[in-house]
């Protein structure tokens, strides 16, 4: 693994900001009325994400250098767009958005230590097992209904869905039983494993989930036994789940016919699909202007159809730089994978990775009706409480493997030198000895051969690490 | 540790192309739907931005003023009521009720959604209001006025097309309505609901015999060795549990397929389908564009059907323009269009340009090839063979002295009983470069084809001929 050289990364954070400002000082400008004066909440939110971003940026990676820098970046500015957006929605909104954005920074930050000072994860599969289908059993045995589907319930006035937090949850549990390969006991775990919290989900309606677990199982099952057989007949199970579905739940066949044509079914449930689109065509390439729309029209346009509110104001030329953001995101998490020093580091990565990717695939696919639509929120820009959270410890998942990986790189490294300098001190201590009496020309010999043997050191480290 | 690598290297390289799929789908869709999506009806930002933006003006393509704003909310028509009845369903009107036309499906500029940056700046600076782009359409008032006229008090409708470009220089449809007087029309009396319809392009009609064009071009493509072929017409066919007749219940005798076509013989027809077969006659209507969805840029426009029936009595049926067939009469223009063209068929075009608040001219008309339907020399034997029914078989009224015309006729039956008068069809084309026209007329229940639309036909063409065409 070589150590990457990372340009720009202070030029996207100050893009950020940038970003942060521009977007309230638009806002501002073209809200602001004399009569009702300033509104502080604008100042709070724009101070306050500022200055978590600052604080992300200065402090944690001068505590952690090893974090990835590019990945808290791209996730920071999805946060970005997602908190301008929710400001102009309904300041309200933003406000609380800041502060499941401050909570999930915590939660970011102790995920990070846990996993890179914790010895213990690859052997809890039971604890993950069982409180992922807790979890689940909890949201459909006590869950409150919204949009059809059983999601959510309230503790001390806060709506907690707990399918968000099972999603971390599964992706440990699946790294677990792969990265301790017990054969078919294994297989036959995990299949047992996703197959129930499927089951839970699709019991409780919420199709998006299942979608988007299947997924993330599917694509760790590649990574973790890379047996090509297995994850056909995988997707051949989903394939056959979901044609099952079909036939026995009408709300899985109300979903298709909405994709098939949203337009017949306007005065029914087709509502917020035809909007969701007449939002991204009004703004077309370069939007309205921000301000200038009306995301009052999109219904969910907090959480679920916040894509739409984005390219309807900044056009859908945004909604690409999002998806790329993304990708960003993507890549950095897939090469935080390749660095892991053993599998179970690599499986959780990928698996981390993979959720984030699927999640913003299935809604962004849904709101431009690439494919069906399915209730789930937008990683990182979605309005929520759970959601921001658990994006935020997926985000630390990564991060605290990313630093793992640099600090496993430093020991390595320092490995190498001590190596390279007891070899060197050797061969010093014999030629000091015969040049012991002419110190002014061992100086200069010493000056010289200083720099060589850097760079040669450096030469052998690297080559240890490529043939790695 | 070494295949979790490789399988996460094909992982990363799967999600980046969902990725890249996922842009390049939102690209795409919006390119190609967005305004469909913009002008519908459910759409709330149209009411509103018509409140603040003067609305462009809507002109002809020589500048006529179609249509036209001095402040926001407010809308001019033509001060002539003919004109303004006759470009009623192509210009539209203010609140969207008839949502087809020009004022919905171009509200993006109209309403100046579609101004750049610089542009917006530049209104927002210098000018007092926003203002929004104006169009220009390929339609010519003068001929649109003349055709609606003689539609008369007839339900009906007539297109004309140039066949080289594409472009509509006539449309209308009667009944009409007054975008400068809604209210009657929005108050609901049934009646006049269907005033509200653009017949050229939603009015989906039984074709009859105009569609035999089709089933000649079908054997023209596909079995030239059938034109040898002479059939009998003994004044009627017994097809499975039915009788195919011929208009008139005439006995046209030994046929040839190109007197046939002349005659406009059904029972040659429906003997020449069986031995074309089914699918072979799909395929030619498809290429026609029967049964496609066309998702012109300028326009909306219904989906026209081809429909072979699974018994053999509807197949014959079917191969006349009768059965389920259905057609709007600018699908029925394009198809003689096409013909005219070499077999290459154009898309129709009704916007040449828009101009901005400043004058400056911008996304001009270009002729867009949809598809070639026909080899050039299979579209020379179809058109010498439309010009024959004009110089000699039922088409003859459709003729125009010192210039070659081609045409086919069509009288659709809509009543099974035939106590209703047949739909009179006419479709053709001018043969000639420097009046390079086509056209499609339909009046409903207006009789024969031959003897009320050819005559109109031949009126109008005769009339875009003096203007220049």
């Amino acid at each position: 693994m070589k150590r990457l050289h990372r340009p720009g990364s202070g030029t996207i954070l100050a893009a950020i900001t940038l970003f942060y400002l521009v977007g309230f000082f638009v806002i501002f400008i073209n809200t602001f009325d004399g009569a009702s004066g300033l509104d502080y909440r604008l100042f709070l939110v724009l101070f306050g994400a500022v200055g978590l971003l600052l604080f992300q940026y200065g402090v944690l990676i001068s505590f952690f250098p090893g974090m990835d820098r590019a990945a808290l970046l791209a996730a920071n500015f999805l946060c970005a767009v997602g908190m301008v957006a929710l400001y102009r929605i309904s300041p309200d909104t933003a406000v609380k958005q800041l502060i499941w954005m401050a909570a999930g920074m915590v939660a970011m930050v102790a995920s990070m230590l846990l996993i890179r000072y914790g010895r213990h994860w690859p052997n809890l599969h039971w604890l993950y097992i069982i409180g992922s289908f807790g979890l689940l059993s909890l949201s459909l045995l006590s869950g409150s209904t919204s949009f059809g589907a059983n999601l959510s319930f309230e503790i001390a006035g806060f709506a907690f869905q707990p399918s968000e937090f099972v999603k971390f949850v599964l992706v440990m549990g699946l790294g677990a039983l792969f990265y301790q390969r017990k054969g078919w006991i294994t297989v036959l775990l995990a299949g047992g494993y996703v197959g129930g919290c499927l089951i839970l989900l699709v019991v409780s309606k919420d199709l998006g989930a299942a979608l988007l677990y299947g997924g993330t199982a599917i694509c760790m099952l590649y990574a973790g036994t890379g047996n090509k057989l297995l994850v056909g007949s995988a997707l051949g199970a989903v394939g056959a789940g979901s044609v099952a579905a079909y036939h026995l739940f009408s709300h899985v066949r109300v979903r298709i016919a909405l994709w098939k044509n949203p337009w017949a079914m306007y005065e029914g449930q087709g509502y917020q699909v035809v909007q969701g689109l007449i939002a991204i065509a009004s703004g077309g390439l370069l939007g309205l202007g921000l301000t200038k729309g009306m995301p009052m029209a999109i219904p969910v346009r907090q959480s679920d159809y916040i894509f739409a509110v984005i390219c309807e104001e900044f056009g859908w030329i945004i909604g690409i730089c999002l998806v790329s953001f993304y990708l960003i995101f993507i890549v950095r998490g897939a090469i935080i994978a390749m660095g892991a020093r053993n599998s179970f580091d690599a499986l959780v990565a990928i698996g981390c990775v993979a959720m984030v990717t699927l999640q913003s695939f299935i809604n962004i696919g849904g709101v431009i009706k690439l494919i069906p639509l399915t209730g789930i929120t937008l990683p990182f820009v979605s309005y929520g409480g759970s959601s921001m959270i658990s994006c935020f410890i997926i985000l630390g998942i990564l991060e605290g493997i990313a630093v793992k990986n640099a600090d496993a790189d430093e020991l390595e490294f320092a490995e190498a030198f001590a190596e390279e300098e007891n070899e060197y001190d050797s061969r010093e201590e014999i030629w000091n000895e015969e040049n012991y009496f002419d110190v002014q020309r061992a100086d200069d010999g010493q000056a010289t051969d200083g720099l060589k043997r850097r760079s040669e050191r450096n030469r052998r480290v690297s080559e240890r690490r490529n043939r790695r | 540790m070494r295949s979790v690598r490789k399988s996460i290297k094909v992982l990363l390289w799967t999600f980046v192309a969902m990725f890249v799929t996922l842009s390049a789908y939102l690209g795409y869709t919006v390119t190609v739907n967005g305004a469909r999506w913009f002008i519908s009806p459910h759409n709330p930002r149209l009411g509103q931005q018509q409140q603040n933006v003067i609305a462009g003006s809507i002109l002809d393509r020589n500048h006529v003023v179609l249509a036209k704003s001095t402040q926001p909310g407010e809308r001019q028509y033509h001060p002539d009521e003919i004109m303004r009845k006759a470009t009623s369903h192509t210009v539209g009107d203010p609140s969207g009720v008839a949502a087809t036309g020009v004022e919905s499906f171009h509200a993006q500029y109209l309403l100046g959604f579609n101004v750049n940056v610089f542009e917006r700046l530049y209104q927002g600076i210098v000018m007092q209001k926003r203002v929004g782009d104006s169009v220009v359409l390929t339609l010519d008032s003068a001929l649109t006025d003349y055709a609606y006229r003689k539609l008369g008090s007839n339900a009906g409708a007539i297109v004309v097309m140039n066949w080289q470009t594409g472009e509509i220089l006539c449309s209308t449809s009667a009944p009409a309505y007054d975008p400068a007087n809604m209210e009657q029309y929005q108050n609901g009396a049934n009646s006049l609901e269907s005033n509200l319809v653009n017949r050229v392009t939603m009015g989906r009609y039984t074709p009859g015999s105009v569609f035999k064009t089709v089933t000649l071009s079908a054997v023209v493509k596909y079995r030239p060795d059938l034109l040898q072929k002479t059939y009998s017409c003994a004044g009627h066919y017994e097809v499975g549990e039915g009788v195919i007749t011929c208009a008139g219940n005439a006995r046209h005798g030994e046929q040839t397929v190109q007197k046939a076509y002349d005659n406009s013989c059904n029972i040659a027809f429906a003997q020449m389908a069986r031995d074309l077969g089914r699918e072979l006659l799909i395929k030619m209507a498809q290429e026609y564009g029967f049964n496609q969805e066309f998702l012109f840029e300028d326009f909306v426009i219904f989906q026209s059907k081809y429909t072979a029936g699974d018994r053999d009595l509807d197949f014959a049926w079917s191969s006349i323009g009768q059965y389920l067939d259905l057609a709007t009469p600018l699908e029925i223009c394009m198809v003689a269009a096409t013909v005219a063209n070499g077999g290459v068929m154009m898309e129709p075009q009704l916007v040449k340009s828009i101009v901005n608040a400043r004058n400056y001219e911008k996304d001009k008309l270009h002729s867009k090839i949809l598809k070639r339907a026909l080899e050039s020399d299979m579209a020379q034997m179809v058109k010498d063979a439309m010009i024959s029914v004009v110089k000699e078989g039922t088409g003859k009224s459709g003729a125009i002295s010192g210039l070659t015309v081609g045409g086919k006729t069509g009288s659709a039956e809509v009543s099974d009983d035939k106590t209703q008068k047949t739909h009179a069809w006419f479709h053709g084309f001018i043969d000639s470069d420097k009046s390079p026209l086509a056209i499609a007329v339909i009046i409903e229940q207006g009789g024969s084809g031959g003897s009320v639309a050819a005559p109109i036909a031949r009126d109008v063409l005769k009339k875009a001929v003096a203007l220049g065409y």
